[in-house]
């Protein structure tokens, strides 16, 4: 397990210093602080590419703060970047509401604004199977396999597992596709990949399959035509913006205008471009203790 | 307008014939060599591209055989994609275990979520080994993927033969740039070669062309020490044998010339003998003969009995004499050619009653009949010497009588096919068989000898023969001892208003 760290200074360009090291300490404090930047992959360069222009403009807007440099730190696992947020390595991070509740809870960052990543506010799960399966309910699912994406992934296990027990059926991870699967539960299996899960469901490797709503609709027709939707989970945002715990509250909140008021400029704009097509950040519909809670709750259903 | 016709040539000399021929044959051969060339570069480049499509899928197969088994199309479609960065027109699909397009480097991202399976998938699938199909701008190559002992799936590439195509186009035009060379400096070679051939066969013509003309004093000068020099010198000693061949018979004719002309001199002396003698034979007999037809009148008084036997006597013998004057002198002028036949028309029917009434006279003195028929399919008018007919058919009825004691002599005109007959029938003593044809010579009698037997000078029949012989006919004899003789002529048959057929030769 390696890391990439990327170092970069506002003034006069940025200069990049690429280290190959094991999980170390970082000191806060410095002569002029650096605002990280962190997120979780198994490609770092394209994440730093892509997170760099980001950190960049922030960084370029929080002279005020003493901040004068920026970062990109790329986890390798959840559990390092709640690590890092704990710890006060990274300041700030992206991801969808399951692994960032995850971050949330083991190192007490706050999640602050939804962002729209792809032009995307917010989505849902779709669980599905064959037309010709002839499946009529979620409960005919019992005794057969469903794919989900990965164990951290929103839509593609947080949502649909909720819904599933919600539903009061019976979830349970299966080893592989060849176990036995009894007929009061419904093996899970992960595919990692939503595409994986739907060619799982049409080559018939599992009964049925869970994808999030826009991977759905990337579906052909003419394949769409031949699939049945068994079930549709409620929405969550797209993304959550994390920020970390013990962060001072006037740069959280120039954080939080900065990013709110990106969308509002030309050059917001186009670094919210490069930012994975990010159309803009806003505030959680109804507030963030409203959105929250609920997330909180599918969260507990799950963790439970 | 008027329109031209052009008319092909018809002769075509050897040389052109020939260089044609070589011509011909190079551009065969060239051909031949070009279309080995490109079969051997097609097949070669069919095997390089057979096992480049082996290494690709081996490539292909390592690097997707995880992720078709955990059918991560994404993953596929990044393998598959990168082919076309390997090489322009390079592509690659993957299938699942069931046949169904999971990736395909043509597509990119929208390749997979194929409900139906596709046929080269199954087909793929179902194989055991690797399949190659050739289509017309690619080399399409599959195999299935395996893992542990299940068949996860199956890929394909194709790889493009536009540079197999190049290439043959490359050899092509290499090939037909040989082939004009190999055209121009084999024609000029056939050219030249058939030159040295052609010229001494065209000597040769000449040459003959005037010996033809008869000039054999030509001679061909060829020494290419081959063939064309042995005809050469036998076409030399084939002229000179002539030039002696010639010489000869020029010698010949003149010595025939001569002969001949001492011929003419000799029939012109017999001729000038002839028509002396006959006039200086006959006219002493006729006044002989008239002299003592003149007595029996009585213009000397009248004779007693036995002064008119002896008168009637020396009045026979004269006659007799004539005859054999007359006979002689016509075997004479036959022997000299100075038979000169006429072509007049004349009847047979009129012909037969005068030889009748002419001859009934001697039958009645010995109580002979003498029956005369004319066949009704004879003409009625026949072209030929009338005169010279009746000689010969007074010659035979003549003999018939003489010959014949008792009973009849038959005179029949009739028609044997293309020709007419004149037979006379008796029913004489015979004739013995060996006697037939001698009877036919001259001075031959009856009996064969040239005794006297019976009156006559032996010449009748000699000259009879000879007179059908001139007509273009001919004259037989079949005859039975102590029964009687029946002679035949056949004669053309020639009217006014036709030509005689030929004539049947015996």
């Amino acid at each position: 397990m390696f890391l990439f760290l990327i170092s970069c200074s506002v003034e006069p360009t940025s200069t990049a210093i690429v280290q190959l090291t094991a999980t170390e300490e970082i000191t806060q404090e410095s002569a002029a602080r650096v605002f990280v930047i962190g997120d979780i992959a198994e490609s770092p360069t394209d994440i730093i590419e892509t997170h760099l222009p980001l950190a960049d403009y922030l960084v370029s807007h929080l002279g005020d703060y003493n901040i004068q440099e920026s970062q990109i730190k790329v986890a390798p696992d959840i559990e390092t970047m709640a690590l890092w947020m704990e710890n006060g390595e990274v300041d700030l991070y992206f991801d969808s509401p399951y692994p960032a509740l995850i971050v949330s809870e083991q190192s007490g960052a706050t999640p602050i604004l939804r962002r729209w990543k792809g032009g995307v506010e917010e989505y849902h799960s779709v669980i599905f199977s064959l037309a010709e399966n002839n499946f009529d309910s979620l409960d005919e699912l019992n005794g057969q396999f469903i794919a989900f994406d990965s164990i951290y992934s929103t839509s593609g296990y947080m949502l649909p597992m909720a819904f599933l027990i919600e539903a009061g059926l019976n979830p349970s991870e299966m080893p592989s596709v060849d176990a036995e699967v009894a007929s009061d539960e419904i093996g899970y299996i992960f595919t990692e990949d939503d595409d994986t899960s739907v060619q799982w469901v049409i080559s018939g490797r599992v009964g049925a399959a869970v994808v999030d709503s826009g991977t759905y609709r990337d579906i052909p027709q003419e394949t769409r035509d031949q699939l049945m939707i068994l079930g549709e989970t409620e929405t969550l945002p797209r993304q959550i913006v994390v920020i970390r715990p013990g962060i001072d509250s006037n740069l959280l909140e120039a954080v939080r205008s900065l990013l709110l008021d990106m969308d509002q400029s030309e050059e917001g704009r186009l670094v919210l471009a490069t930012f994975e097509e990010t159309s803009r950040f806003d505030e959680f519909p109804g507030g963030a203790d409203m959105a929250l809670a609920r997330m909180r709750e599918l969260y507990d259903i799950v963790q439970n | 307008m008027v329109s031209k016709r052009v008319s092909l040539p018809t002769k075509i000399s050897l040389a052109a014939k020939f260089s044609l021929l070589m011509t011909t044959l190079i551009v065969a051969a060239v051909m031949m060599v070009t279309l080995i060339s490109i079969a051997r570069e097609q097949a070669n480049f069919r095997k390089e591209l057979e096992q480049q499509a082996v290494l690709l899928l081996d490539v292909i197969r390592v690097n997707t055989a995880d992720a078709l088994y955990l059918l991560n199309v994404n993953r596929l479609s990044d393998v598959t994609s990168n082919l076309t960065q390997m090489e322009q027109g390079i592509g690659g699909r993957v299938y699942d275990a069931d046949g169904r397009l999971l990736a395909d480097s043509a597509l990119g991202s929208t390749a997979a979520f194929n409900i139906s399976p596709e046929m080269l998938g199954q087909t793929l699938v179902n194989r055991d080994e690797i399949l190659f199909n050739w289509q017309d701008t690619q080399l399409e190559a599959g195999i299935p993927v395996i893992v542990g002992r299940d068949k996860v799936g199956a890929i394909s590439v194709t790889l493009p033969t536009s540079i197999l195509a190049a290439k043959m186009n490359q050899v092509r035009d290499q090939g037909v740039i040989f082939g004009v060379i190999a055209v121009i400096v084999g024609g000029f070679l056939a050219i030249a070669f058939s030159h040295i051939i052609s010229e001494p066969l065209r000597q040769l013509t000449a040459a003959s062309q005037q010996v033809a003309q008869g000039d054999f004093d030509q001679k061909v000068n060829i020494r290419t020490g081959d063939e064309l020099s042995d005809l050469a010198l036998a076409f030399n000693t084939m002229t000179e044998r002539l030039r002696e061949l010639v010489q000869k018979l020029k010698q010949r004719a003149t010595d025939l010339q001569t002969a001949n002309d001492h011929v003419l001199a000799a029939s012109r002396v017999k001729s000038e003998f002839l028509a002396t003698m006959s006039h200086e034979l006959r006219t002493p007999l006729n006044a002989i003969i008239g002299f003592s037809d003149m007595l029996l009148m009585g213009i000397s008084g009248p004779l007693n009995d036995k002064q008119i036997h002896k008168v009637e006597r020396l009045q026979e013998n004269g006659r007799r004499l004539l005859a054999l004057v007359n006979d002689i002198l016509d075997i004479a002028r036959i022997e000299a050619g100075r038979i000169e036949l006429r072509n007049d028309p004349f009847s047979p029917e009129i012909l037969a009653q005068r030889l009748s009434a002419q001859m009934s006279v001697l039958a009645e003195k010995k109580n002979l009949a003498l029956d005369t028929q004319v066949d009704g399919t004879l003409p009625p008018l026949l072209l030929g010497d009338e005169k010279i007919i009746e000689q010969v058919v007074v010659n035979l009825l003549s003999n018939a009588i003489k010959f014949t004691e008792s009973g009849a002599v038959k005179l029949i005109f009739a028609t044997e096919a293309n020709m007419w007959s004149i037979v006379v029938n008796d029913t004489g003593v015979g004739i013995p068989p060996h006697a037939l044809e001698l009877i036919f010579e001259e001075f031959r009698q009856l009996d064969g000898s040239s005794t006297r037997a019976y009156q006559g000078s032996g010449l009748g029949l000699a000259i009879s023969r000879h007179l059908v012989q001139i007509m273009n006919g001919k004259i037989g004899v079949q005859s039975t001892l102590g029964e009687g003789s029946i002679f035949t002529v056949h004669l053309p048959i020639r009217t006014p208003e036709q030509q005689a057929l030929p004539v049947e030769k015996v």
